[in-house]
């Protein structure tokens, strides 16, 4: 069975992508799991952690990105969206990670996002906004036991897109105060558009990212966000505020090991990631 | 006037002067040092006696302008040079500037500008692996964010690497009406209608000449061909060229026939040289292409 998570949140810089990137090295390097990281950010920094800038400048000029695909909503007389050619296959520089793939977002996007609503319904009024990413990838989200989904910061279309085939959504968030002011609203607006498509997305848990065990804010946030009971639960294994974790979104054509990327021993975050990603499968397999 | 008073002032004349002279206060720190009063210790004052020139160079290296966090002792010694900043003048002068280097130099380097998050690079003992992983890391920081740049903006392509025009001149073939004629005419037998889309993605106009084709179908070699077609691609935009019908011997016309498709995929590999005011480049490409078999 393949699960399909969302990582959202409408704050930025609270860890969204580097938590998809290193969740997803982790399960295929530790576990050998299929994974598939859909990058939706228009910022395309999964991509470039992933890919790096090159062959992303290589691929956006051919068109292989997830921008394509939308802009081919736009103009369906004339698309040009190949998932084959999109896909990228075994994208990390993990050498243990060797099932990660991936599917590029493009700065591109931030030209569609906004006329994405006035998308033409076709002849049968068939095709609705929000279904685009689905209709798309499809066919490919049963080779994969895992997929997922770097959100941009906001709920607009393409975020839409994203939580349209998940089945649960994860929050990344530090613990402070402007960080996790958004978090209520999420769940309400995720919730209500469950409704609205008459699907279930399981609000699955709230990841504390940056952590600084010295930061009173830090904790007592964390404790805050433990004893509210609207809000999911809060995965216990945190992740630390660490150099490490800026080292590692550089991208290297050379390979490493996964504690080499994220820092092993008691001050790295290779084990945090380790501890996060067992914690969500455990939690996975319980709702499954 | 007190002694106190004297002594006071008598001091801050001094200071006034040491302020304004940087001689005159490392002279007197010399001075001082020599009679014991001056700690080895760096501290603020001792660092005033450094000529304004390193006080410079040390404010500069330091971020944003913030003042120099101490070095702490043990750290290795700083890097002899920037990396990225002799990268941005090209990969040779790097290695020729790296080549010069003991091995604890490149060391410093890779500590210095952290090149080695995981604690690999600094193991290695030889130095040619070492200054290929400086080379490649400074490079990719100096050309950091180029494929996010406005390359319209820019007036020339005199500071882009020749790596760097290559990436930005993508060259592919839509599979659209290449055909090769085997029919009773044997005038017409030949390969017509290949055709390549070229996307320049450069500030500046390019003239690209393909001067050599070869095709390879189901691994073996088919077509060798000598050309000479050219197309001009316009600052940030696209073009096609078709290219000229490529004729075949009859060997290779019954070798074709004798495959009784309808289509074939090529790999073919194009050979083109590109000329423009900012610089000339030699590229070759492999590209995939479906080609027709007509035999009427």
């Amino acid at each position: 069975m393949t699960h399909i998570i969302s990582v959202i949140n409408f704050k930025g810089g609270v860890g969204k992508t580097t938590t998809t990137v290193a969740l997803a090295e982790t399960f295929s390097a530790e576990t050998g799991k299929r994974v598939l990281v859909i990058d939706l950010d228009p910022q395309t920094n999964s991509t470039l952690m992933l890919i790096g800038e090159d062959r992303w400048f290589d691929l956006n000029a051919k068109g292989h990105t997830l921008a394509t695909l939308f802009k081919d909503a736009l103009d369906p007389d004339n698309k040009r969206f190949d998932l084959g050619a999109a896909l990228q296959k075994r994208v990390s520089d993990v050498d243990a990670a060797r099932t990660v793939d991936l599917l590029p977002s493009s700065l591109d996007l931030i030209d569609v996002q906004d006329r994405l609503a006035g998308v033409p319904s076709g002849k049968y009024y068939a095709v609705n906004p929000v279904d685009l990413l689905s209709r798309a990838v499809k066919s490919a989200l049963d080779n994969y036991d895992l997929i997922l989904i770097d959100c941009p910061p906001n709920l607009g279309i393409i975020t839409l897109n994203g939580l349209r085939i998940s089945d649960g959504y994860i929050i990344p968030t530090i613990p402070d105060h402007l960080s996790t002011y958004g978090i209520p609203q999420i769940l309400t607006r995720v919730k209500e558009f469950g409704r609205a498509i008459d699907e279930t997305i399981e609000p699955l848990g709230i990841i504390v990212t940056k952590y600084q065990a010295n930061s009173t804010v830090h904790n007592n946030t964390i404790r805050q966000l433990k004893q509210d009971d609207d809000l999911p639960k809060v995965y216990e294994q945190v992740i630390k505020q660490s150099n490490t974790m800026s080292a590692a979104a550089e991208f290297t054509t050379s390979k490493r090991t996964l504690r080499q990327k994220y820092g092993a021993g008691a001050n790295g975050l290779a084990s945090d990631f380790i501890g996060l990603a067992t914690e969500i499968w455990a939690s996975l397999e319980v709702e499954a | 006037m007190t002694s106190r008073r004297m002594l006071s002032n008598l001091f801050r004349v001094v200071l006034e002067e040491a302020d304004k002279n940087s001689d005159f206060e490392a002279r007197l720190l010399g001075v001082l040092a020599a009679a014991g009063f001056v700690p080895i210790k760096e501290g603020a004052r001792l660092k005033r006696g450094m000529k304004q020139s390193d006080q410079r160079a040390r404010s500069d290296a330091s971020i944003g302008g913030a003042p120099e966090t101490k070095r702490p002792s043990n750290r290795r010694p700083p890097s002899v040079l920037d990396p990225v900043k002799v990268a941005r003048e090209g990969e040779e002068p790097l290695r020729a500037a790296l080549g010069k280097l003991s091995l604890d130099q490149l060391h410093d380097i890779i500590a210095d500008y952290g090149m080695d998050p995981g604690k690999l690079v600094m193991k290695w003992r030889t130095d040619k692996r070492i200054i290929d992983r400086i080379v490649e890391i400074s490079l990719t920081r100096a050309r950091k964010g180029g494929a996010f740049r406005d390359t319209t903006s820019e007036r020339s392509g005199e500071t882009l690497s020749i790596q760097a025009c290559k990436q930005r001149l993508v060259v592919e073939c839509p599979n659209s009406g290449a055909t090769f004629w085997l029919g009773p005419n044997r005038a017409t037998h030949g390969l017509h209608g290949v055709a390549i889309s070229l996307h320049n993605h450069l500030p500046f106009e390019l003239e690209l000449n393909v001067h050599r084709l070869e095709a390879r179908i189901d691994s073996i070699g088919l077509l060798d061909s000598t050309l000479n077609s050219s197309a001009t691609i316009g600052p940030a935009s696209s073009s096609n060229l078709v290219l000229p019908e490529l004729a075949l011997t009859d060997r290779q016309v019954i070798w074709l026939t004798d495959l009784k498709r309808d289509s074939v995929t090529m790999d073919i590999t194009l050979h083109w040289a590109v000329h423009s005011s900012a610089t000339n480049w030699e590229q070759s490409q492999q590209l995939r292409c479906v080609a027709k078999i007509s035999t009427t």
